[in-house]
């Protein structure tokens, strides 16, 4: 049966609203596109040259009358060339959703209507509502990503969304976690632990199998690397306490955050209020190389986060052999084993932050290459593109076997 | 005299602070008239709404020469020199006009102070008040100090040079405006927020003993806000490791998921409240409920609803933020505890609780008698009178 369904191309549409989407949705994107899946990706944003016949973009404009054109062509397409799905769709108009502006609307989900796919991917779990039509009017496979902040923890806050979930959720064919943790979030909400499958995030390996830190040679000041956007789930606010408590011991420490958005006023003010002007970089890099090149040049790797599904930076660190130090929060024990690959400190104990800090900072070159190793090999086996690849492949070809 | 204050909107009525200085310059013969970018239902006095900008560039043009004319035909001098004043800023030929539209409806006014509510609120009217022959002063609060300048720098340069008078809240600010350029040339006055103490009192003999009672009430009213670091004292009830706690935050803001997280996290939802938004005259009840009034924020211009708290004796435990330092005397009216530190938090509640009855009632009275010492409505309403009458010409 499997294979049989394989010998179709399976038409995916991976669908996060903006393109691009975020690292582990582009790698996514990248890597399941295949001669067996081709990847529709719909949504606003820039026009990116993906270089792979199996990656066709349908974005919306977002311009007014670009937008007001836009839905007159998907129409008349809609209407000429597909005009069952037409019937359909006005047969069951009750599922179409709703939305504050028509416009909008139409713009969003005319070009899906008029490219269906077999499976729509999608990557943020508040949109499941808006799209679950897509199901219940023309039949086609839903997968939901488990991803960020919608559930980890919008749901807890907005009773309203979780009553939503609560409905949607047992509806859906596959649900995909990246970590256990979070799959078990899905579960409070009615999520099948039998249609949740666990796929790692994966790296781009033919970037970085090119940079390796080869320097054994720990800096002073100490160079404490984090990558992440500014927010207050990143955790900051304790990771800077930590290095001023470290700072006011005399323990010299340079503190880099590479992030793709400004810092945020409760970053100034910490800062500030702490007097770390002097210790603390921000940079906002434009390409992965220089990131990974920023890697190589520090001496350790921080998240401090809140909440984390698998930060795809802690892989990343662990791959090009810079030792990582995490929170224990969310999917992050997952991938460290404290002592043995990495460390974790308890989440939003700035004391617990203090003291790893301290025990890493003070490992020996054996020591410190024995983490590095442990981190690595567990990385390729783990983390390895063509393993995700393939589950990736094999969660479509079961979510096709479901049956609605 | 006639005193156009200057505001983001009409003061809400939980802002005791705007509230009792408008009733109390009303009280001392002071015309009032509110100039705020949305108008609403609002009493005390007349409200200007300010122009607005329409998103349709055509209808906006419209609007603007409209503006224009108006100005033009009815105060052409005054139009004039505001357009003069601004370029002699060094302001661009259309950010001139720009401000002309913006400021329009001040403009055309006789008024004797232009007084900017917040400091933030006087970036691109900065020529106001010479260009209408009127005195400008400025009341700077928290956020225009402690945060607006560190995302925009050298953000009041022009300000300072303008300004006849500027209004703090609390000593730490106007020692912090000190560092962005506010210099001692300019006129400065502090005036303490105030406590109606026929709200907020003390009635004797209402509180019982805090460490026989089987359900101690914290209480924190606050924005929930980074700033008010209501995370932080999560993570002290936590520590406190006792189901005896009850915390009630009350209040709303953008950070209710990052507080809803929290509480989960930390499992706290037996024992932690967010009741959301209460109307400022029904807060009341909740402080009646309260055994201890926590206020641990990472800055504060000040606090009100400290002074509230103290003024009702509740024991109070404050950060060090430089405004909360002024609000309460350690030891005397309440406890400080340095600020980020939840386990210090924790276990200065748990001094406090275990401290005799005599020693907890020698602090409410400390902190009753205080406010009202020092923070009454009398004493505002006197100074802020003083403010504006004493330099008049």
């Amino acid at each position: 049966m499997v294979r049989k369904v394989l010998e179709k191309k399976i038409i995916i549409a991976i669908y996060s609203g903006i393109i691009p989407g975020s690292v582990f949705i582009e790698n996514l994107v990248r890597l399941v596109a295949t001669k067996s899946v081709k990847v529709l990706i719909f949504g606003k944003g820039k026009n990116i040259d993906y270089r792979n016949k199996n990656i066709t973009v349908y974005k919306t404009p977002e311009n007014f009358f670009k937008k007001s054109i836009f839905i007159i062509y998907q129409l008349l397409f809609l209407l000429i060339i597909r005009p069952q799905r037409l019937i359909k769709l006005i047969k069951k108009y009750k599922y179409i959703p709703k939305s504050s502006s028509i416009i909008d609307m139409l713009s969003k989900i005319l070009p899906v209507i008029n490219h269906l796919p077999d499976i729509f991917h999608i990557q943020w779990a508040k949109s499941l509502p808006y799209w679950f039509f897509l199901k219940e009017i023309f039949g086609v496979k839903i997968i939901l990503s488990l991803r960020g902040s919608h559930i980890n923890y919008s749901p807890i806050a907005d009773k309203n969304l979780a009553k939503k979930y609560k409905y949607f959720f047992p509806n859906i064919d596959y649900m995909h976690a990246v970590s256990k943790t979070i799959g078990s979030k899905a579960m409070l909400y009615g999520a099948d632990q039998n249609r949740i499958k666990i796929i790692f995030s994966c790296l781009n390996h033919d970037l970085i199998k090119n940079y390796y830190k080869s320097e054994t040679i720990i800096h002073k000041p100490y160079r404490l690397l984090t990558v992440g956007r500014f927010h207050w789930i990143k955790g900051y606010h304790y990771s800077l306490t930590a290095i001023y408590n470290l700072i006011k011991k005399n323990i010299p420490i340079e503190y880099t955050i590479i992030s793709n958005n400004l810092p945020s006023e409760e970053f100034l003010f910490q800062i500030s209020d702490l007097s770390l002007h002097d210790n603390v970089v921000v940079l906002n890099l434009s390409s992965q190389e220089e990131v990974y090149n920023k890697m190589i040049e520090s001496d350790c790797f921080l998240i401090p986060s809140i909440e984390e599904g698998i930060s795809n930076a802690v892989i990343e660190s662990m791959s090009i052999g810079l030792p990582v130090i995490s929170s224990d929060c969310g999917g992050m024990r997952e991938v460290i084993n404290h002592g043995e690959n990495g460390f974790l400190f308890k989440s939003r104990d700035v004391i617990s932050l203090e003291k790893v800090l301290l025990m890493v900072m003070n490992l020996n070159n054996q020591e410190r290459g024995d983490i590095i190793s442990s981190a690595q090999e567990n990385i390729l086996k783990n983390y390895n593109s063509n393993i995700i690849k393939n589950e990736f492949h094999n969660l479509y070809n079961m979510t096709m076997g479901v049956k609605n | 005299m006639k005193i156009g204050l200057i505001l983001n909107r009409p003061p809400s009525k939980s802002e005791t602070f705007l509230i009792s200085k408008i009733k109390g310059l009303q009280k001392n013969g002071h015309e009032i008239i509110i100039f705020a970018n949305k108008n609403c239902d609002f009493q005390l006095c007349k409200v200007v709404a300010m122009p607005v900008v329409n998103r349709f560039i055509p209808i906006q043009i419209i609007k603007m020469f409209y503006q224009y004319i108006l100005l033009i035909i009815k105060i052409p001098f005054v139009t004039i020199k505001f357009l003069k004043l601004e370029k002699i800023d060094g302001k661009s030929f259309r950010k001139r006009w720009e401000n002309l539209y913006l400021n329009a409806k001040i403009l055309k006014y006789k008024i004797d102070w232009v007084h900017f509510g917040f400091a933030t609120t006087t970036i691109r009217k900065e020529n106001i008040a010479k260009a209408i022959n009127a005195k400008m002063s400025i009341s700077i609060r928290g956020y225009d100090i402690f945060i607006y300048p560190l995302k925009n720098p050298n953000c009041y340069n022009t300000l300072w040079e303008k300004i006849d008078k500027v209004h703090s809240i609390s000593n730490c600010l106007l020692k912090k405006a000190k560092e962005y350029g506010l210099d001692d040339t300019i006129k400065q006055s502090i005036i303490y927020p105030a406590v109606d103490t026929s709200i907020f009192f003390r009635k004797k003999g209402e509180k019982q003993l805090i460490n026989s009672k089987d359900s101690i009430e914290l209480l924190t009213v606050a924005r929930l806000h980074w700033i008010k670091g209501l995370e932080y004292v999560l993570q002290a009830i936590k520590y406190l490791n006792s189901e005896k706690f009850n915390y009630t935050i009350v209040g709303d803001g953008i950070e209710y998921e990052r507080l809803a997280l929290a509480i989960d996290q930390l499992n706290l939802t037996n024992n932690v409240q967010m009741v959301g938004y209460v109307p400022h005259s029904k807060i009341l009840s909740y402080y009646k409920e309260a055994d201890m009034y926590i206020q641990y924020s990472l800055e504060e211009g000040f606090c009100n609803t400290v002074l509230e708290a103290q003024s009702m004796g509740i024991l109070t435990v404050v950060s060090d933020a430089s405004g909360l330092k002024e609000s309460v005397n350690n030891h005397v009216t309440g406890w400080i505890v340095p600020k980020r530190d939840p386990i210090l938090l924790s276990e200065k509640i748990k001094e406090i609780v275990s401290l005799n009855h005599k020693e907890l009632d020698k602090i409410r009275n400390n902190a009753v008698k205080r406010i009202r010492k020092k923070f009454s409505l009398e004493s505002q309403e006197y100074q802020f009178n003083k403010f504006f009458n004493e330099d008049l010409f």
